[in-house]
């Protein structure tokens, strides 16, 4: 509401005053014009003075207003005493408004908003009956209806009808009197459930006005009952009281404020100034017992009490608000306080600038106290962290002597951990550490640094330290402060595992020269010296055993000087040694001392200063080759499990030398492939030279002669070609035998089965009974049935050349994926494999295939030639 | 007068039909030989004028024959023959001090004549 309103209101309500009073003093119904009109005058304006000062004082609250609005009210109804009939009329017609308007302001009082659903119902009723209630009693009656006979007429009736006027007066008096026990009512339970600080401000104001209603109650209680107007002096009187009230109440405030803050500033002085002495203090000024004080702690951005508890927003809908409290521009504190002290923001404002400094000091105390709880909270957690961590955490004094020791360290040394405080950590763990007090006393310890602790057992552990200085307040070192892991596991850990890295990385370069063929002298030299330096071995010897229960030494490795055996040079096997040992138990063996061991080998390997020994065996195809042996120059130097280690080694010199064997043996397989292709070439360019081809230049010679003949002897012609006829014969024959030979067609043509009968008939024109058995359902691959035809024809040919055998017997099946070709004879056995080259050639051939060859013929027992083929 | 001729063959059918073929030309077979230690031997109690010696014999080769017999200052002319060709043998037969070669095939009277002329 801008001033310039509030200044027309203020004219107009002197106005209205004015014309009041000249309208009551000029009336010929008043008895005392003068006082009436005075009466009037000051009830008006008492209303209205109050009303616009409160709408001064707060121009946002509305109970100005309303009060304001009252004295204009009550100023229309004091028209109805004119002797002018449409002035009359005017006041006729308004003549109760002032009392909705009233009830309005009691009940609206002190925010100038009705609070609740009751007063907002009996305020709409009380401006129905004082407006549409009193219109439609205006429009029906005349004056001496109501019982004024000396009124002036009555300018708006429409429809007259006592009757109906008389009732509807009746009942507008009947309803105001019930709602004036119900706005009582409601005053009442407003009253009760007010808190002290509450009432304060509400009582003068209800005090009155229930007065005023009570007395309206009264008085329209009467009117229905005598239907007779009553005086309304006392009535009058009545409201002439509650401008006072409501202006006693404003007085009131004011000296109430002024005098709660002097009480607060000296209650503040007197005061300890704690925190709990200020809330006191301001509780006690501001009537509201219950009141909070919490305190703005900036570095954690929330308020908190006195005891640092952090303080949330009272919940909505409670009876409670709260209100900060600046000091120097600043946030100090809130104050939580009953909602009804919000209606006197003036005490609130003063109260606050009032106790701003003390709060402010408060605050300081509370900010401390605040901060040494989690300072202490925060040691509290570390101490308990220390003490259940796994990990070792000590503090020491600049002597060194212990001042914390965490049970980590009490149980990871076996000592008691009250044993340990105050004792020297020199004497105690570690005397070496002298470097670590001196840099401590210079604070100038490392950040971190591994070292180690003796237990009390006099176990040797690796620590992983994280040290700091302990400075007291003023920054001198008073001492330091180490947390410590126990890292000795994990060093062994590591330890192992880069040894088992070089091991296997040493395996790796051995079993690379291995994969890549190299020679034995190569590979033996290379496994010595990793397999010696590997295992810190003196020496490293490769052993190969023999028959004659000899081994012959290879060449090894040694450190300078310390190779005891020399290559080349052959050992028993049947004295002690660790050789032999390998041998005799064929796994690895371990000689912790030369001392145990007897014999002259052994005698010879201790003069050379060898004092310990391990050895593992070399198995080439699941034979013992021979060993291979570390030496040591000291007594049980070997570690656990070296001898295993060492058996890795030999593992690939075994297999080093099983796969040069196999490049050995198929290096001389190919070779007797080869040979055997240039002997048969050979033997079939001999077979025909001397078989076909002789028999061929013969023919020709003869044809030529019996050419020659013809003319002369013809006889002799035809003797001459009869007998190249023959010769042609024999010519034709050896060829077919020769082409056979070199491949059976009928084998390419026909199989396997045809082929071999081929074979057993021409053995039985030799006298050799052959007892074929082939049980083959289908062909086999072409490569396979060849070597199975040869396999079964040359063994025939031996056992007709050399078995001397009656019987023979020949088998041919398929088993598990494998051709199975078996020649079993009842001769006299004792065939060698390695005499002719007729067999040999079958070895090749099967093997060619990845097939398997054996001969069984022991002497005077037959001979049985088994090849197995592998056929898909 | 006709030629006297000795046949070292090691195959008789060889032998058979030479000795009728060079008789029909006028040769004069005074004997036959199957290998060649009784060939030297022979040609050392028959001295033919002609040896027709095969290069190929079981015991040793007709080169070697060749050599043996010149060494021993024999006179015998001596003609290589082979079923092999002449070429197979490289410079063995010009090295070999004999009047020639002789393919099997192609032998008759007038081919040893020609070498002889």
């Amino acid at each position: 509401m801008t001033p310039r309103v509030r200044l027309a209101l203020w004219i107009a309500g002197a106005t209205a005053g004015f014309v009041a009073a000249i309208v009551v003093a000029a009336s010929s119904r008043t008895d005392q014009p003068v006082l009436s009109s005075v009466l009037i005058v000051a009830v008006g304006w008492a209303f209205i003075v109050g009303g616009l000062i409160a709408l001064e004082r707060r121009p946002d609250n509305r109970f100005g207003l309303l009060m304001a609005g009252e004295g204009f009210a009550w100023f229309l109804a004091a028209l109805g005493a004119s002797d002018n009939a449409a002035i009359f009329t005017a006041g006729y017609l308004g003549s109760s408004l002032y009392l909705a308007v009233l009830g309005h302001t009691i009940l609206a009082y002190p925010t100038g908003r009705l609070p609740d659903r009751a007063s907002r119902i009996i305020v709409a009723i009380a401006y129905l009956i004082t407006t549409a209630g009193t219109l439609a009693v205006v429009l029906t009656a005349h004056p001496e209806d109501l019982h004024c006979t000396d009124c002036p007429s009555n300018e708006l009736v429409l429809a007259h009808s006592g009757t109906v006027a008389s009732a509807l007066n009746t009942a507008l008096n009947a309803t105001g009197f019930l709602l004036c026990l119900a706005a009582v009512t409601v005053l009442v339970r407003r009253w009760r459930g007010s808190t002290p600080a509450a009432r304060k401000l509400l009582a003068p104001v209800f005090l009155t006005g229930a007065l005023a209603i009570a007395a309206l109650a009264v008085q329209t209680g009467l009117q229905i009952v005598i239907d007779v107007p009553i005086a309304q002096v006392g009535t009058n009187l009545v409201f002439g009281l509650i401008p006072l009230g409501f202006m006693f109440g404003l007085l009131r405030s004011g000296l109430a404020r002024s005098s709660a803050v002097g009480g607060l500033i000296q209650d503040i002085g007197r005061s300890s100034g704690s925190p709990e002495a200020i809330r006191a203090a301001l509780g006690a000024s501001l009537a509201d017992p219950e009141l909070k004080v919490a305190y703005w702690i900036p570095g954690k951005g929330q308020f908190v009490d006195a005891d640092g508890v952090p303080v949330f927003d009272p919940p909505e809908g409670s009876r409670r608000t709260t209100t900060a409290v600046e000091y120097d521009g600043q946030t100090v504190a809130r104050l939580e306080h009953d909602i009804a002290l919000a209606d006197d923001p003036e005490l609130l404002q003063a109260a606050c600038a009032a106790a701003g400094l003390a709060l402010a000091n408060a605050r300081l105390t509370t900010e401390l106290r605040t901060r040494l709880k989690e300072l202490g909270a925060s040691e509290r957690r570390w101490r308990e962290l220390l003490e259940r961590v796994q990990l070792i955490a000590v503090s020491l004094d600049l002597q060194g002597k212990i001042e914390y020791a965490n049970p980590f360290l009490a149980q990871l040394t076996g000592w008691e951990r009250d044993e340990l405080i105050g004792r020297d950590w020199l004497e105690t763990f570690n005397g070496e550490e002298r470097e670590y007090l001196e840099r401590m006393r210079r604070a100038d310890v490392l950040p971190y640094e591994e070292n180690f602790i003796y237990t009390k057992s006099g176990e040797r552990r690796v620590i992983a330290w994280s040290n700091t200085v302990q400075r007291d307040v003023d920054g001198t070192v008073v001492g330091a402060t180490s947390i410590g892991a126990d890292i000795t596991d994990r060093r062994t850990a590591e330890k192992a595992l880069r040894a088992l890295l070089v091991e296997h990385t040493a395996l790796e370069r051995v079993a690379r020269l291995v994969a890549e063929g190299r020679s034995r002298h190569i590979v033996f030299e290379r496994v010595t010296e990793e397999a010696g330096r590997l295992l810190s071995a003196a020496s490293c010897n490769l052993v190969r055993f023999r028959e004659d229960s000899t081994g012959l030494v290879f060449g090894g490795w040694g450190e300078p000087g310390a190779n005891p055996i020399l290559a080349g040079s052959v050992v028993q096997l049947d004295d002690d040694s660790t050789a032999a040992r390998v041998r005799r138990q064929a796994g690895p063996v371990r000689v912790d001392s030369y001392a145990e061991l007897e014999g002259d080998l052994a005698r010879r390997v201790r003069e050379t200063g060898i004092q310990s020994a391990i050895g593992a065996p070399i198995v080439v195809s699941g034979e013992m080759w021979g060993a291979l042996v570390a030496f040591s120059l000291e007594e049980s130097s070997f570690p656990d499990g070296a001898e295993h280690r060492l058996a890795a080694f030999a593992g690939l010199v075994g297999l080093a030398i099983a796969n040069a064997d196999a490049r050995e043996q198929l290096a001389a397989s190919r070779a007797r492939i080869v040979a055997a292709g240039d002997a048969e070439r050979r033997r079939l360019e001999r077979n025909l030279h001397d078989g076909a081809q002789q028999r061929l230049v013969s023919l020709s010679l003869a044809l030529r002669l019996a050419r020659s003949q013809l003319t002369r002897d013809a006889e002799g012609a035809g003797r001459t070609l009869e007998a190249a006829s023959e010769e042609l014969n024999l010519a034709l024959a050896e060829l077919r035998d020769l082409a056979r030979g070199i491949h059976p067609a009928v084998l390419s043509d026909r199989g396997l089965q045809p082929a071999l009968e081929g074979l057993t008939l021409r053995m039985a024109e030799r006298g050799l009974v052959v007892d074929m058995e082939d049980a083959l359902d289908q062909r086999l691959p072409e490569q396979v049935e060849v070597a199975a035809y040869y396999v079964v024809a040359e063994s025939l040919a031996n056992v007709s050349k050399y078995a001397g055998a009656d019987r023979v017997s020949v088998r041919v099946m398929r088993e598990n994926g494998r051709a199975i070709v078996e020649v079993r004879d009842d001769g006299r056995g004792g065939a060698d494999p390695g005499r002719g080259s007729g067999l040999r050639g079958l070895f090749d051939r099967v093997e060619a295939l990845d097939g398997r060859l054996s001969i069984d013929s022991p002497p005077g027992a037959g001979t049985t030639i088994r090849a197995e083929i592998p056929c898909g | 007068m006709a030629q006297t001729v000795l046949i070292v063959d090691d195959h008789p059918s060889f032998r058979s039909t030479a000795r009728i073929l060079l008789e029909s030309e006028g040769f004069d077979v005074i004997g036959e030989a199957e290998d060649g230690a009784s060939a030297i031997e022979a040609i050392q109690r028959l001295a033919p004028e002609v040896v027709l010696l095969d290069v190929q014999l079981p015991d040793m080769d007709g080169f070697a024959v060749a050599r043996t017999i010149m060494a021993d200052g024999v006179k015998s002319a001596i003609v290589l023959t082979s079923s092999r060709d002449g070429c197979d043998f490289g410079s063995l037969i010009a090295e070999s001090g004999a009047r020639g070669f002789v393919p099997k095939g192609e032998l008759s009277g007038a081919a040893i004549s020609e070498l002889l002329r």
